[in-house]
């Protein structure tokens, strides 16, 4: 015969395996998303740095002391200048870029990088632009001559163009037309410092990068250079500069979505548990169970099924999408990011833990109403023995979604509605992410800031 | 043989306005150590208003019960009901036995809602007592009737309380198993001198008691000698 402790502290044969589920579903989904909308956001931050620059601010047509206030602020990271000496034409009056030169610290946050060769090291050596070879109909073969016509406004202020035969040293690629640049022409045709410096009057581009911290409080900047140029945010690159900041939003509705789901699938499934159980605990009251007894009956093994599969649904929900990102870089050119906030996993997870808890406060209250007497229900079903309930396994799991059990079907509209709810913002997000890598593959050619 | 329970001036009244109704009218009586009390009435007479005050499960309007010395309403709500699952047993008409446990849990459970482990022992010997080693391992659901009013028997006897309070316990059973049930409470009356209150409405098994007390609208209409009724 078993003499069993676990008697009178509630061995319950009950079923757990809904809250279970839900938990699990609940801190998966919820995590999952969170790190999926972080890391999105990192890729796509990180694409378009390389598309419109790294940099947070740019003050153009600038001069040298703005250029050294900001390059010294203690906000500033680092800050670039680009010169622009003149502006190449076609002969014909047509624009086809800006001739000048920019510092290294500029090509580094800029992103600038070079197809082919190397910057131009003396007067008449010259790196141009890819997409302005291609507009003049000259091939990348470096060494070749080129003729340049370089406009430039002349020392009376009268508009002098000159013609310069360079020798091509290196192809650039393309990024001026993706910049913002306020109508200001950047450079496109790279010319050596010294040769800059020998045209009149050439205009000052300042280009900065603010430190972490500080990031969002670029327009603290805009006092430095209020009577010295034009100060313009980078909100191509830093969405929180510009109006489009909306994947916060698809991520705050989908926590909503979750939470409320869940809350009220685990209100649902602990109401239809204690009704199965009333009559039970009526019966332990009588036998003289203190209230807090009966609480502790109801909630100890369900507290141990929330630590275990609230910890399940946690691990999974940050190592399964690092998993899909390390798949996702082998397979894709471009790089994703894996990207975790510890804040905002945290928030999720207090956020989430709050739910729980609110949930089950309407189960306390309940046990606190158990009477000393109850409706008396006959117990006796000789033949069945309904209470060996089968264990969730990976051949059954699908019983979660009996419909013909009213607390399964309930919780299967749950489920289903969280699934659904998840599928729908994953989807728009996918079709923000294909268009992405489609830009960056070249299939799209003109690349446009997402929406 | 002592007093065990005293109950002095006993009313329960339902309803706040006139006409009021009472359940239980003035009551008293005492119940002696031992002994084989039954309690019988018809319908709507109190007996079981009686039983469930006697038991602590209800609180009368006036008056006051006694087990053992301790007037059971002086107590806070949780003191009673420590009391409750330390001096009183119960058995239940319909036998609510907990559907999740074993048998032999559902025995053990007063004793664990007190804290201590069981007398393992003790509750053997009263297994051995009721013919239950069989089924111990048994849920209620896989058990007969009278297997399971057996086994709350078994249940209200393991924490040896003072008084064992039986609200119809036969009434959910067919005769058979209801003599054999009237046979194992007299015998635990005898073999292990438990006092026992018997509420029924089954003049037959109330006249296997020493001592029957009947009620009629709340009152005591007369109290005899089992063999006299």
């Amino acid at each position: 015969m078993r003499s069993n402790n676990h008697a009178a502290k509630g061995r319950y044969r009950g079923s757990n395996k809904g809250l279970a589920a839900i938990l699990f579903l609940i801190f998966f989904l919820g995590l999952s998303s969170i790190i999926y909308t972080d890391s999105y956001e990192k890729t796509l931050e990180e694409q378009r740095k390389l598309s419109y620059g790294a940099w947070h601010f740019a003050v153009y047509d600038t001069d040298v002391t703005t250029y050294q206030s900001l390059a010294s602020h203690a906000m500033v990271e680092s800050a670039g200048q680009m010169e622009i000496g003149g502006l190449a034409t076609d002969g014909n009056g047509g624009v086809l870029g800006g001739v000048g030169y920019c510092d290294d610290a500029l090509m580094d946050i800029g992103n600038m990088k070079l197809l082919d060769g190397r910057l131009p090291r003396s007067s008449n050596e010259i790196a141009v632009e890819a997409s302005r070879l291609n507009l003049m109909g000259i091939s990348y073969e470096l060494g070749q001559q080129i003729p340049i016509v370089i406009s430039f406004e002349g020392s009376d202020g009268e508009i002098v163009e000159k013609k310069h035969e360079f020798t091509l040293c290196g192809i650039v690629k393309n990024y001026s037309s993706y910049w913002k640049s306020d109508s200001y022409w950047l450079v496109s045709f790279f010319v050596s410092p010294e040769l800059c410096q020998e045209l009149p009057q050439p205009e000052l581009y300042v280009f900065g990068q603010l430190k972490p911290t500080y990031a969002g409080d670029v327009d603290c900047l805009t006092v430095l250079c209020a009577d010295s140029g034009t100060f313009v945010k980078n909100g191509f690159t830093y969405l929180q500069y510009s109006d489009e900041n909306t994947p916060a939003t698809n991520s705050v509705i989908l926590q909503t979505v979750i939470i409320l789901a869940g809350c009220i699938a685990i209100i649902i499934l602990m109401n239809n548990d204690l009704n199965q159980r009333r009559n039970s605990f009526i019966t332990m009251r009588i036998l003289g169970a203190t209230k807090p007894q009966v609480i502790q009956n109801f909630f100890q093994k369900k507290i141990l099924v929330i630590l275990l599969f609230s910890a399940a649904g946690i691990a999974c929900g940050l190592f399964l999408p690092y998993l899909v990102v390390l798949l996702l870089n082998t397979v894709l050119s471009q790089p994703v990011y894996f990207h975790i906030i510890v804040g905002h996993v945290l928030q999720t997870v207090l956020l989430f833990f709050a739910g729980l808890v609110f949930s089950l406060v309407f189960s306390l209250i309940r046990l606190f109403q158990i009477p000393l007497r109850g409706k008396p229900v006959q117990q006796v079903s000789v033949q069945s023995r309904p209470k060996h309930k089968k264990k969730l396994r990976a051949n059954n799991t699908l019983s979660l979604l009996d419909p013909a059990s009213y607390s399964k079907k309930l919780l299967s509209i749950a489920l289903t509605f969280i699934a659904s709810v998840f599928v729908f913002i994953s989807h728009i997000k996918l079709g923000g992410t294909i268009r992405l890598m489609l830009n960056f593959h070249g299939i799209i050619l003109k690349i446009i800031p997402l929406e | 043989m002592d007093d065990i329970l005293l109950v002095s001036s006993l009313s329960k009244v339902f309803g706040q306005i006139e006409p009021k109704v009472y359940a239980l009218n003035d009551l008293s009586l005492s119940i002696q150590s031992k002994s084989f009390t039954a309690i019988v009435g018809r319908s709507g007479s109190g007996k079981t208003t009686l039983l469930n005050i006697i038991g602590g499960l209800d609180t009368p309007s006036s008056g006051e019960v006694r087990i053992q010395g301790t007037n059971l309403y002086q107590l806070k709500d949780t003191a009673r009901t420590v009391f409750r699952r330390r001096h009183i047993g119960y058995v239940f008409q319909f036998f609510n036995l907990i559907p999740e446990l074993t048998a032999y849990e559902n025995i053990c459970l007063p004793s664990y809602l007190d804290h201590h482990d069981p007398d393992f022992s003790f509750i053997n010997q009263i297994i051995q007592a009721l013919g239950l080693e069989s089924k111990m391992h048994k849920y209620p659901a896989e058990l007969s009737g009278g297997e399971q009013q057996r086994i709350a028997v078994a249940r209200a006897l393991s924490c040896k309380p003072d008084i064992l309070l039986a609200d119809e316990p036969t009434g959910n059973l067919d005769k058979q198993s209801g003599d054999e049930l009237m046979e194992l409470l007299r015998f635990s009356n005898c073999f292990f001198e438990q006092t026992t209150v018997l509420v029924t409405h089954d003049l037959d098994i109330a006249r296997t008691a020493e001592r029957i007390i009947t009620l009629e609208d709340g009152r005591i209409l007369s109290d005899v000698c089992g063999g006299k009724l």
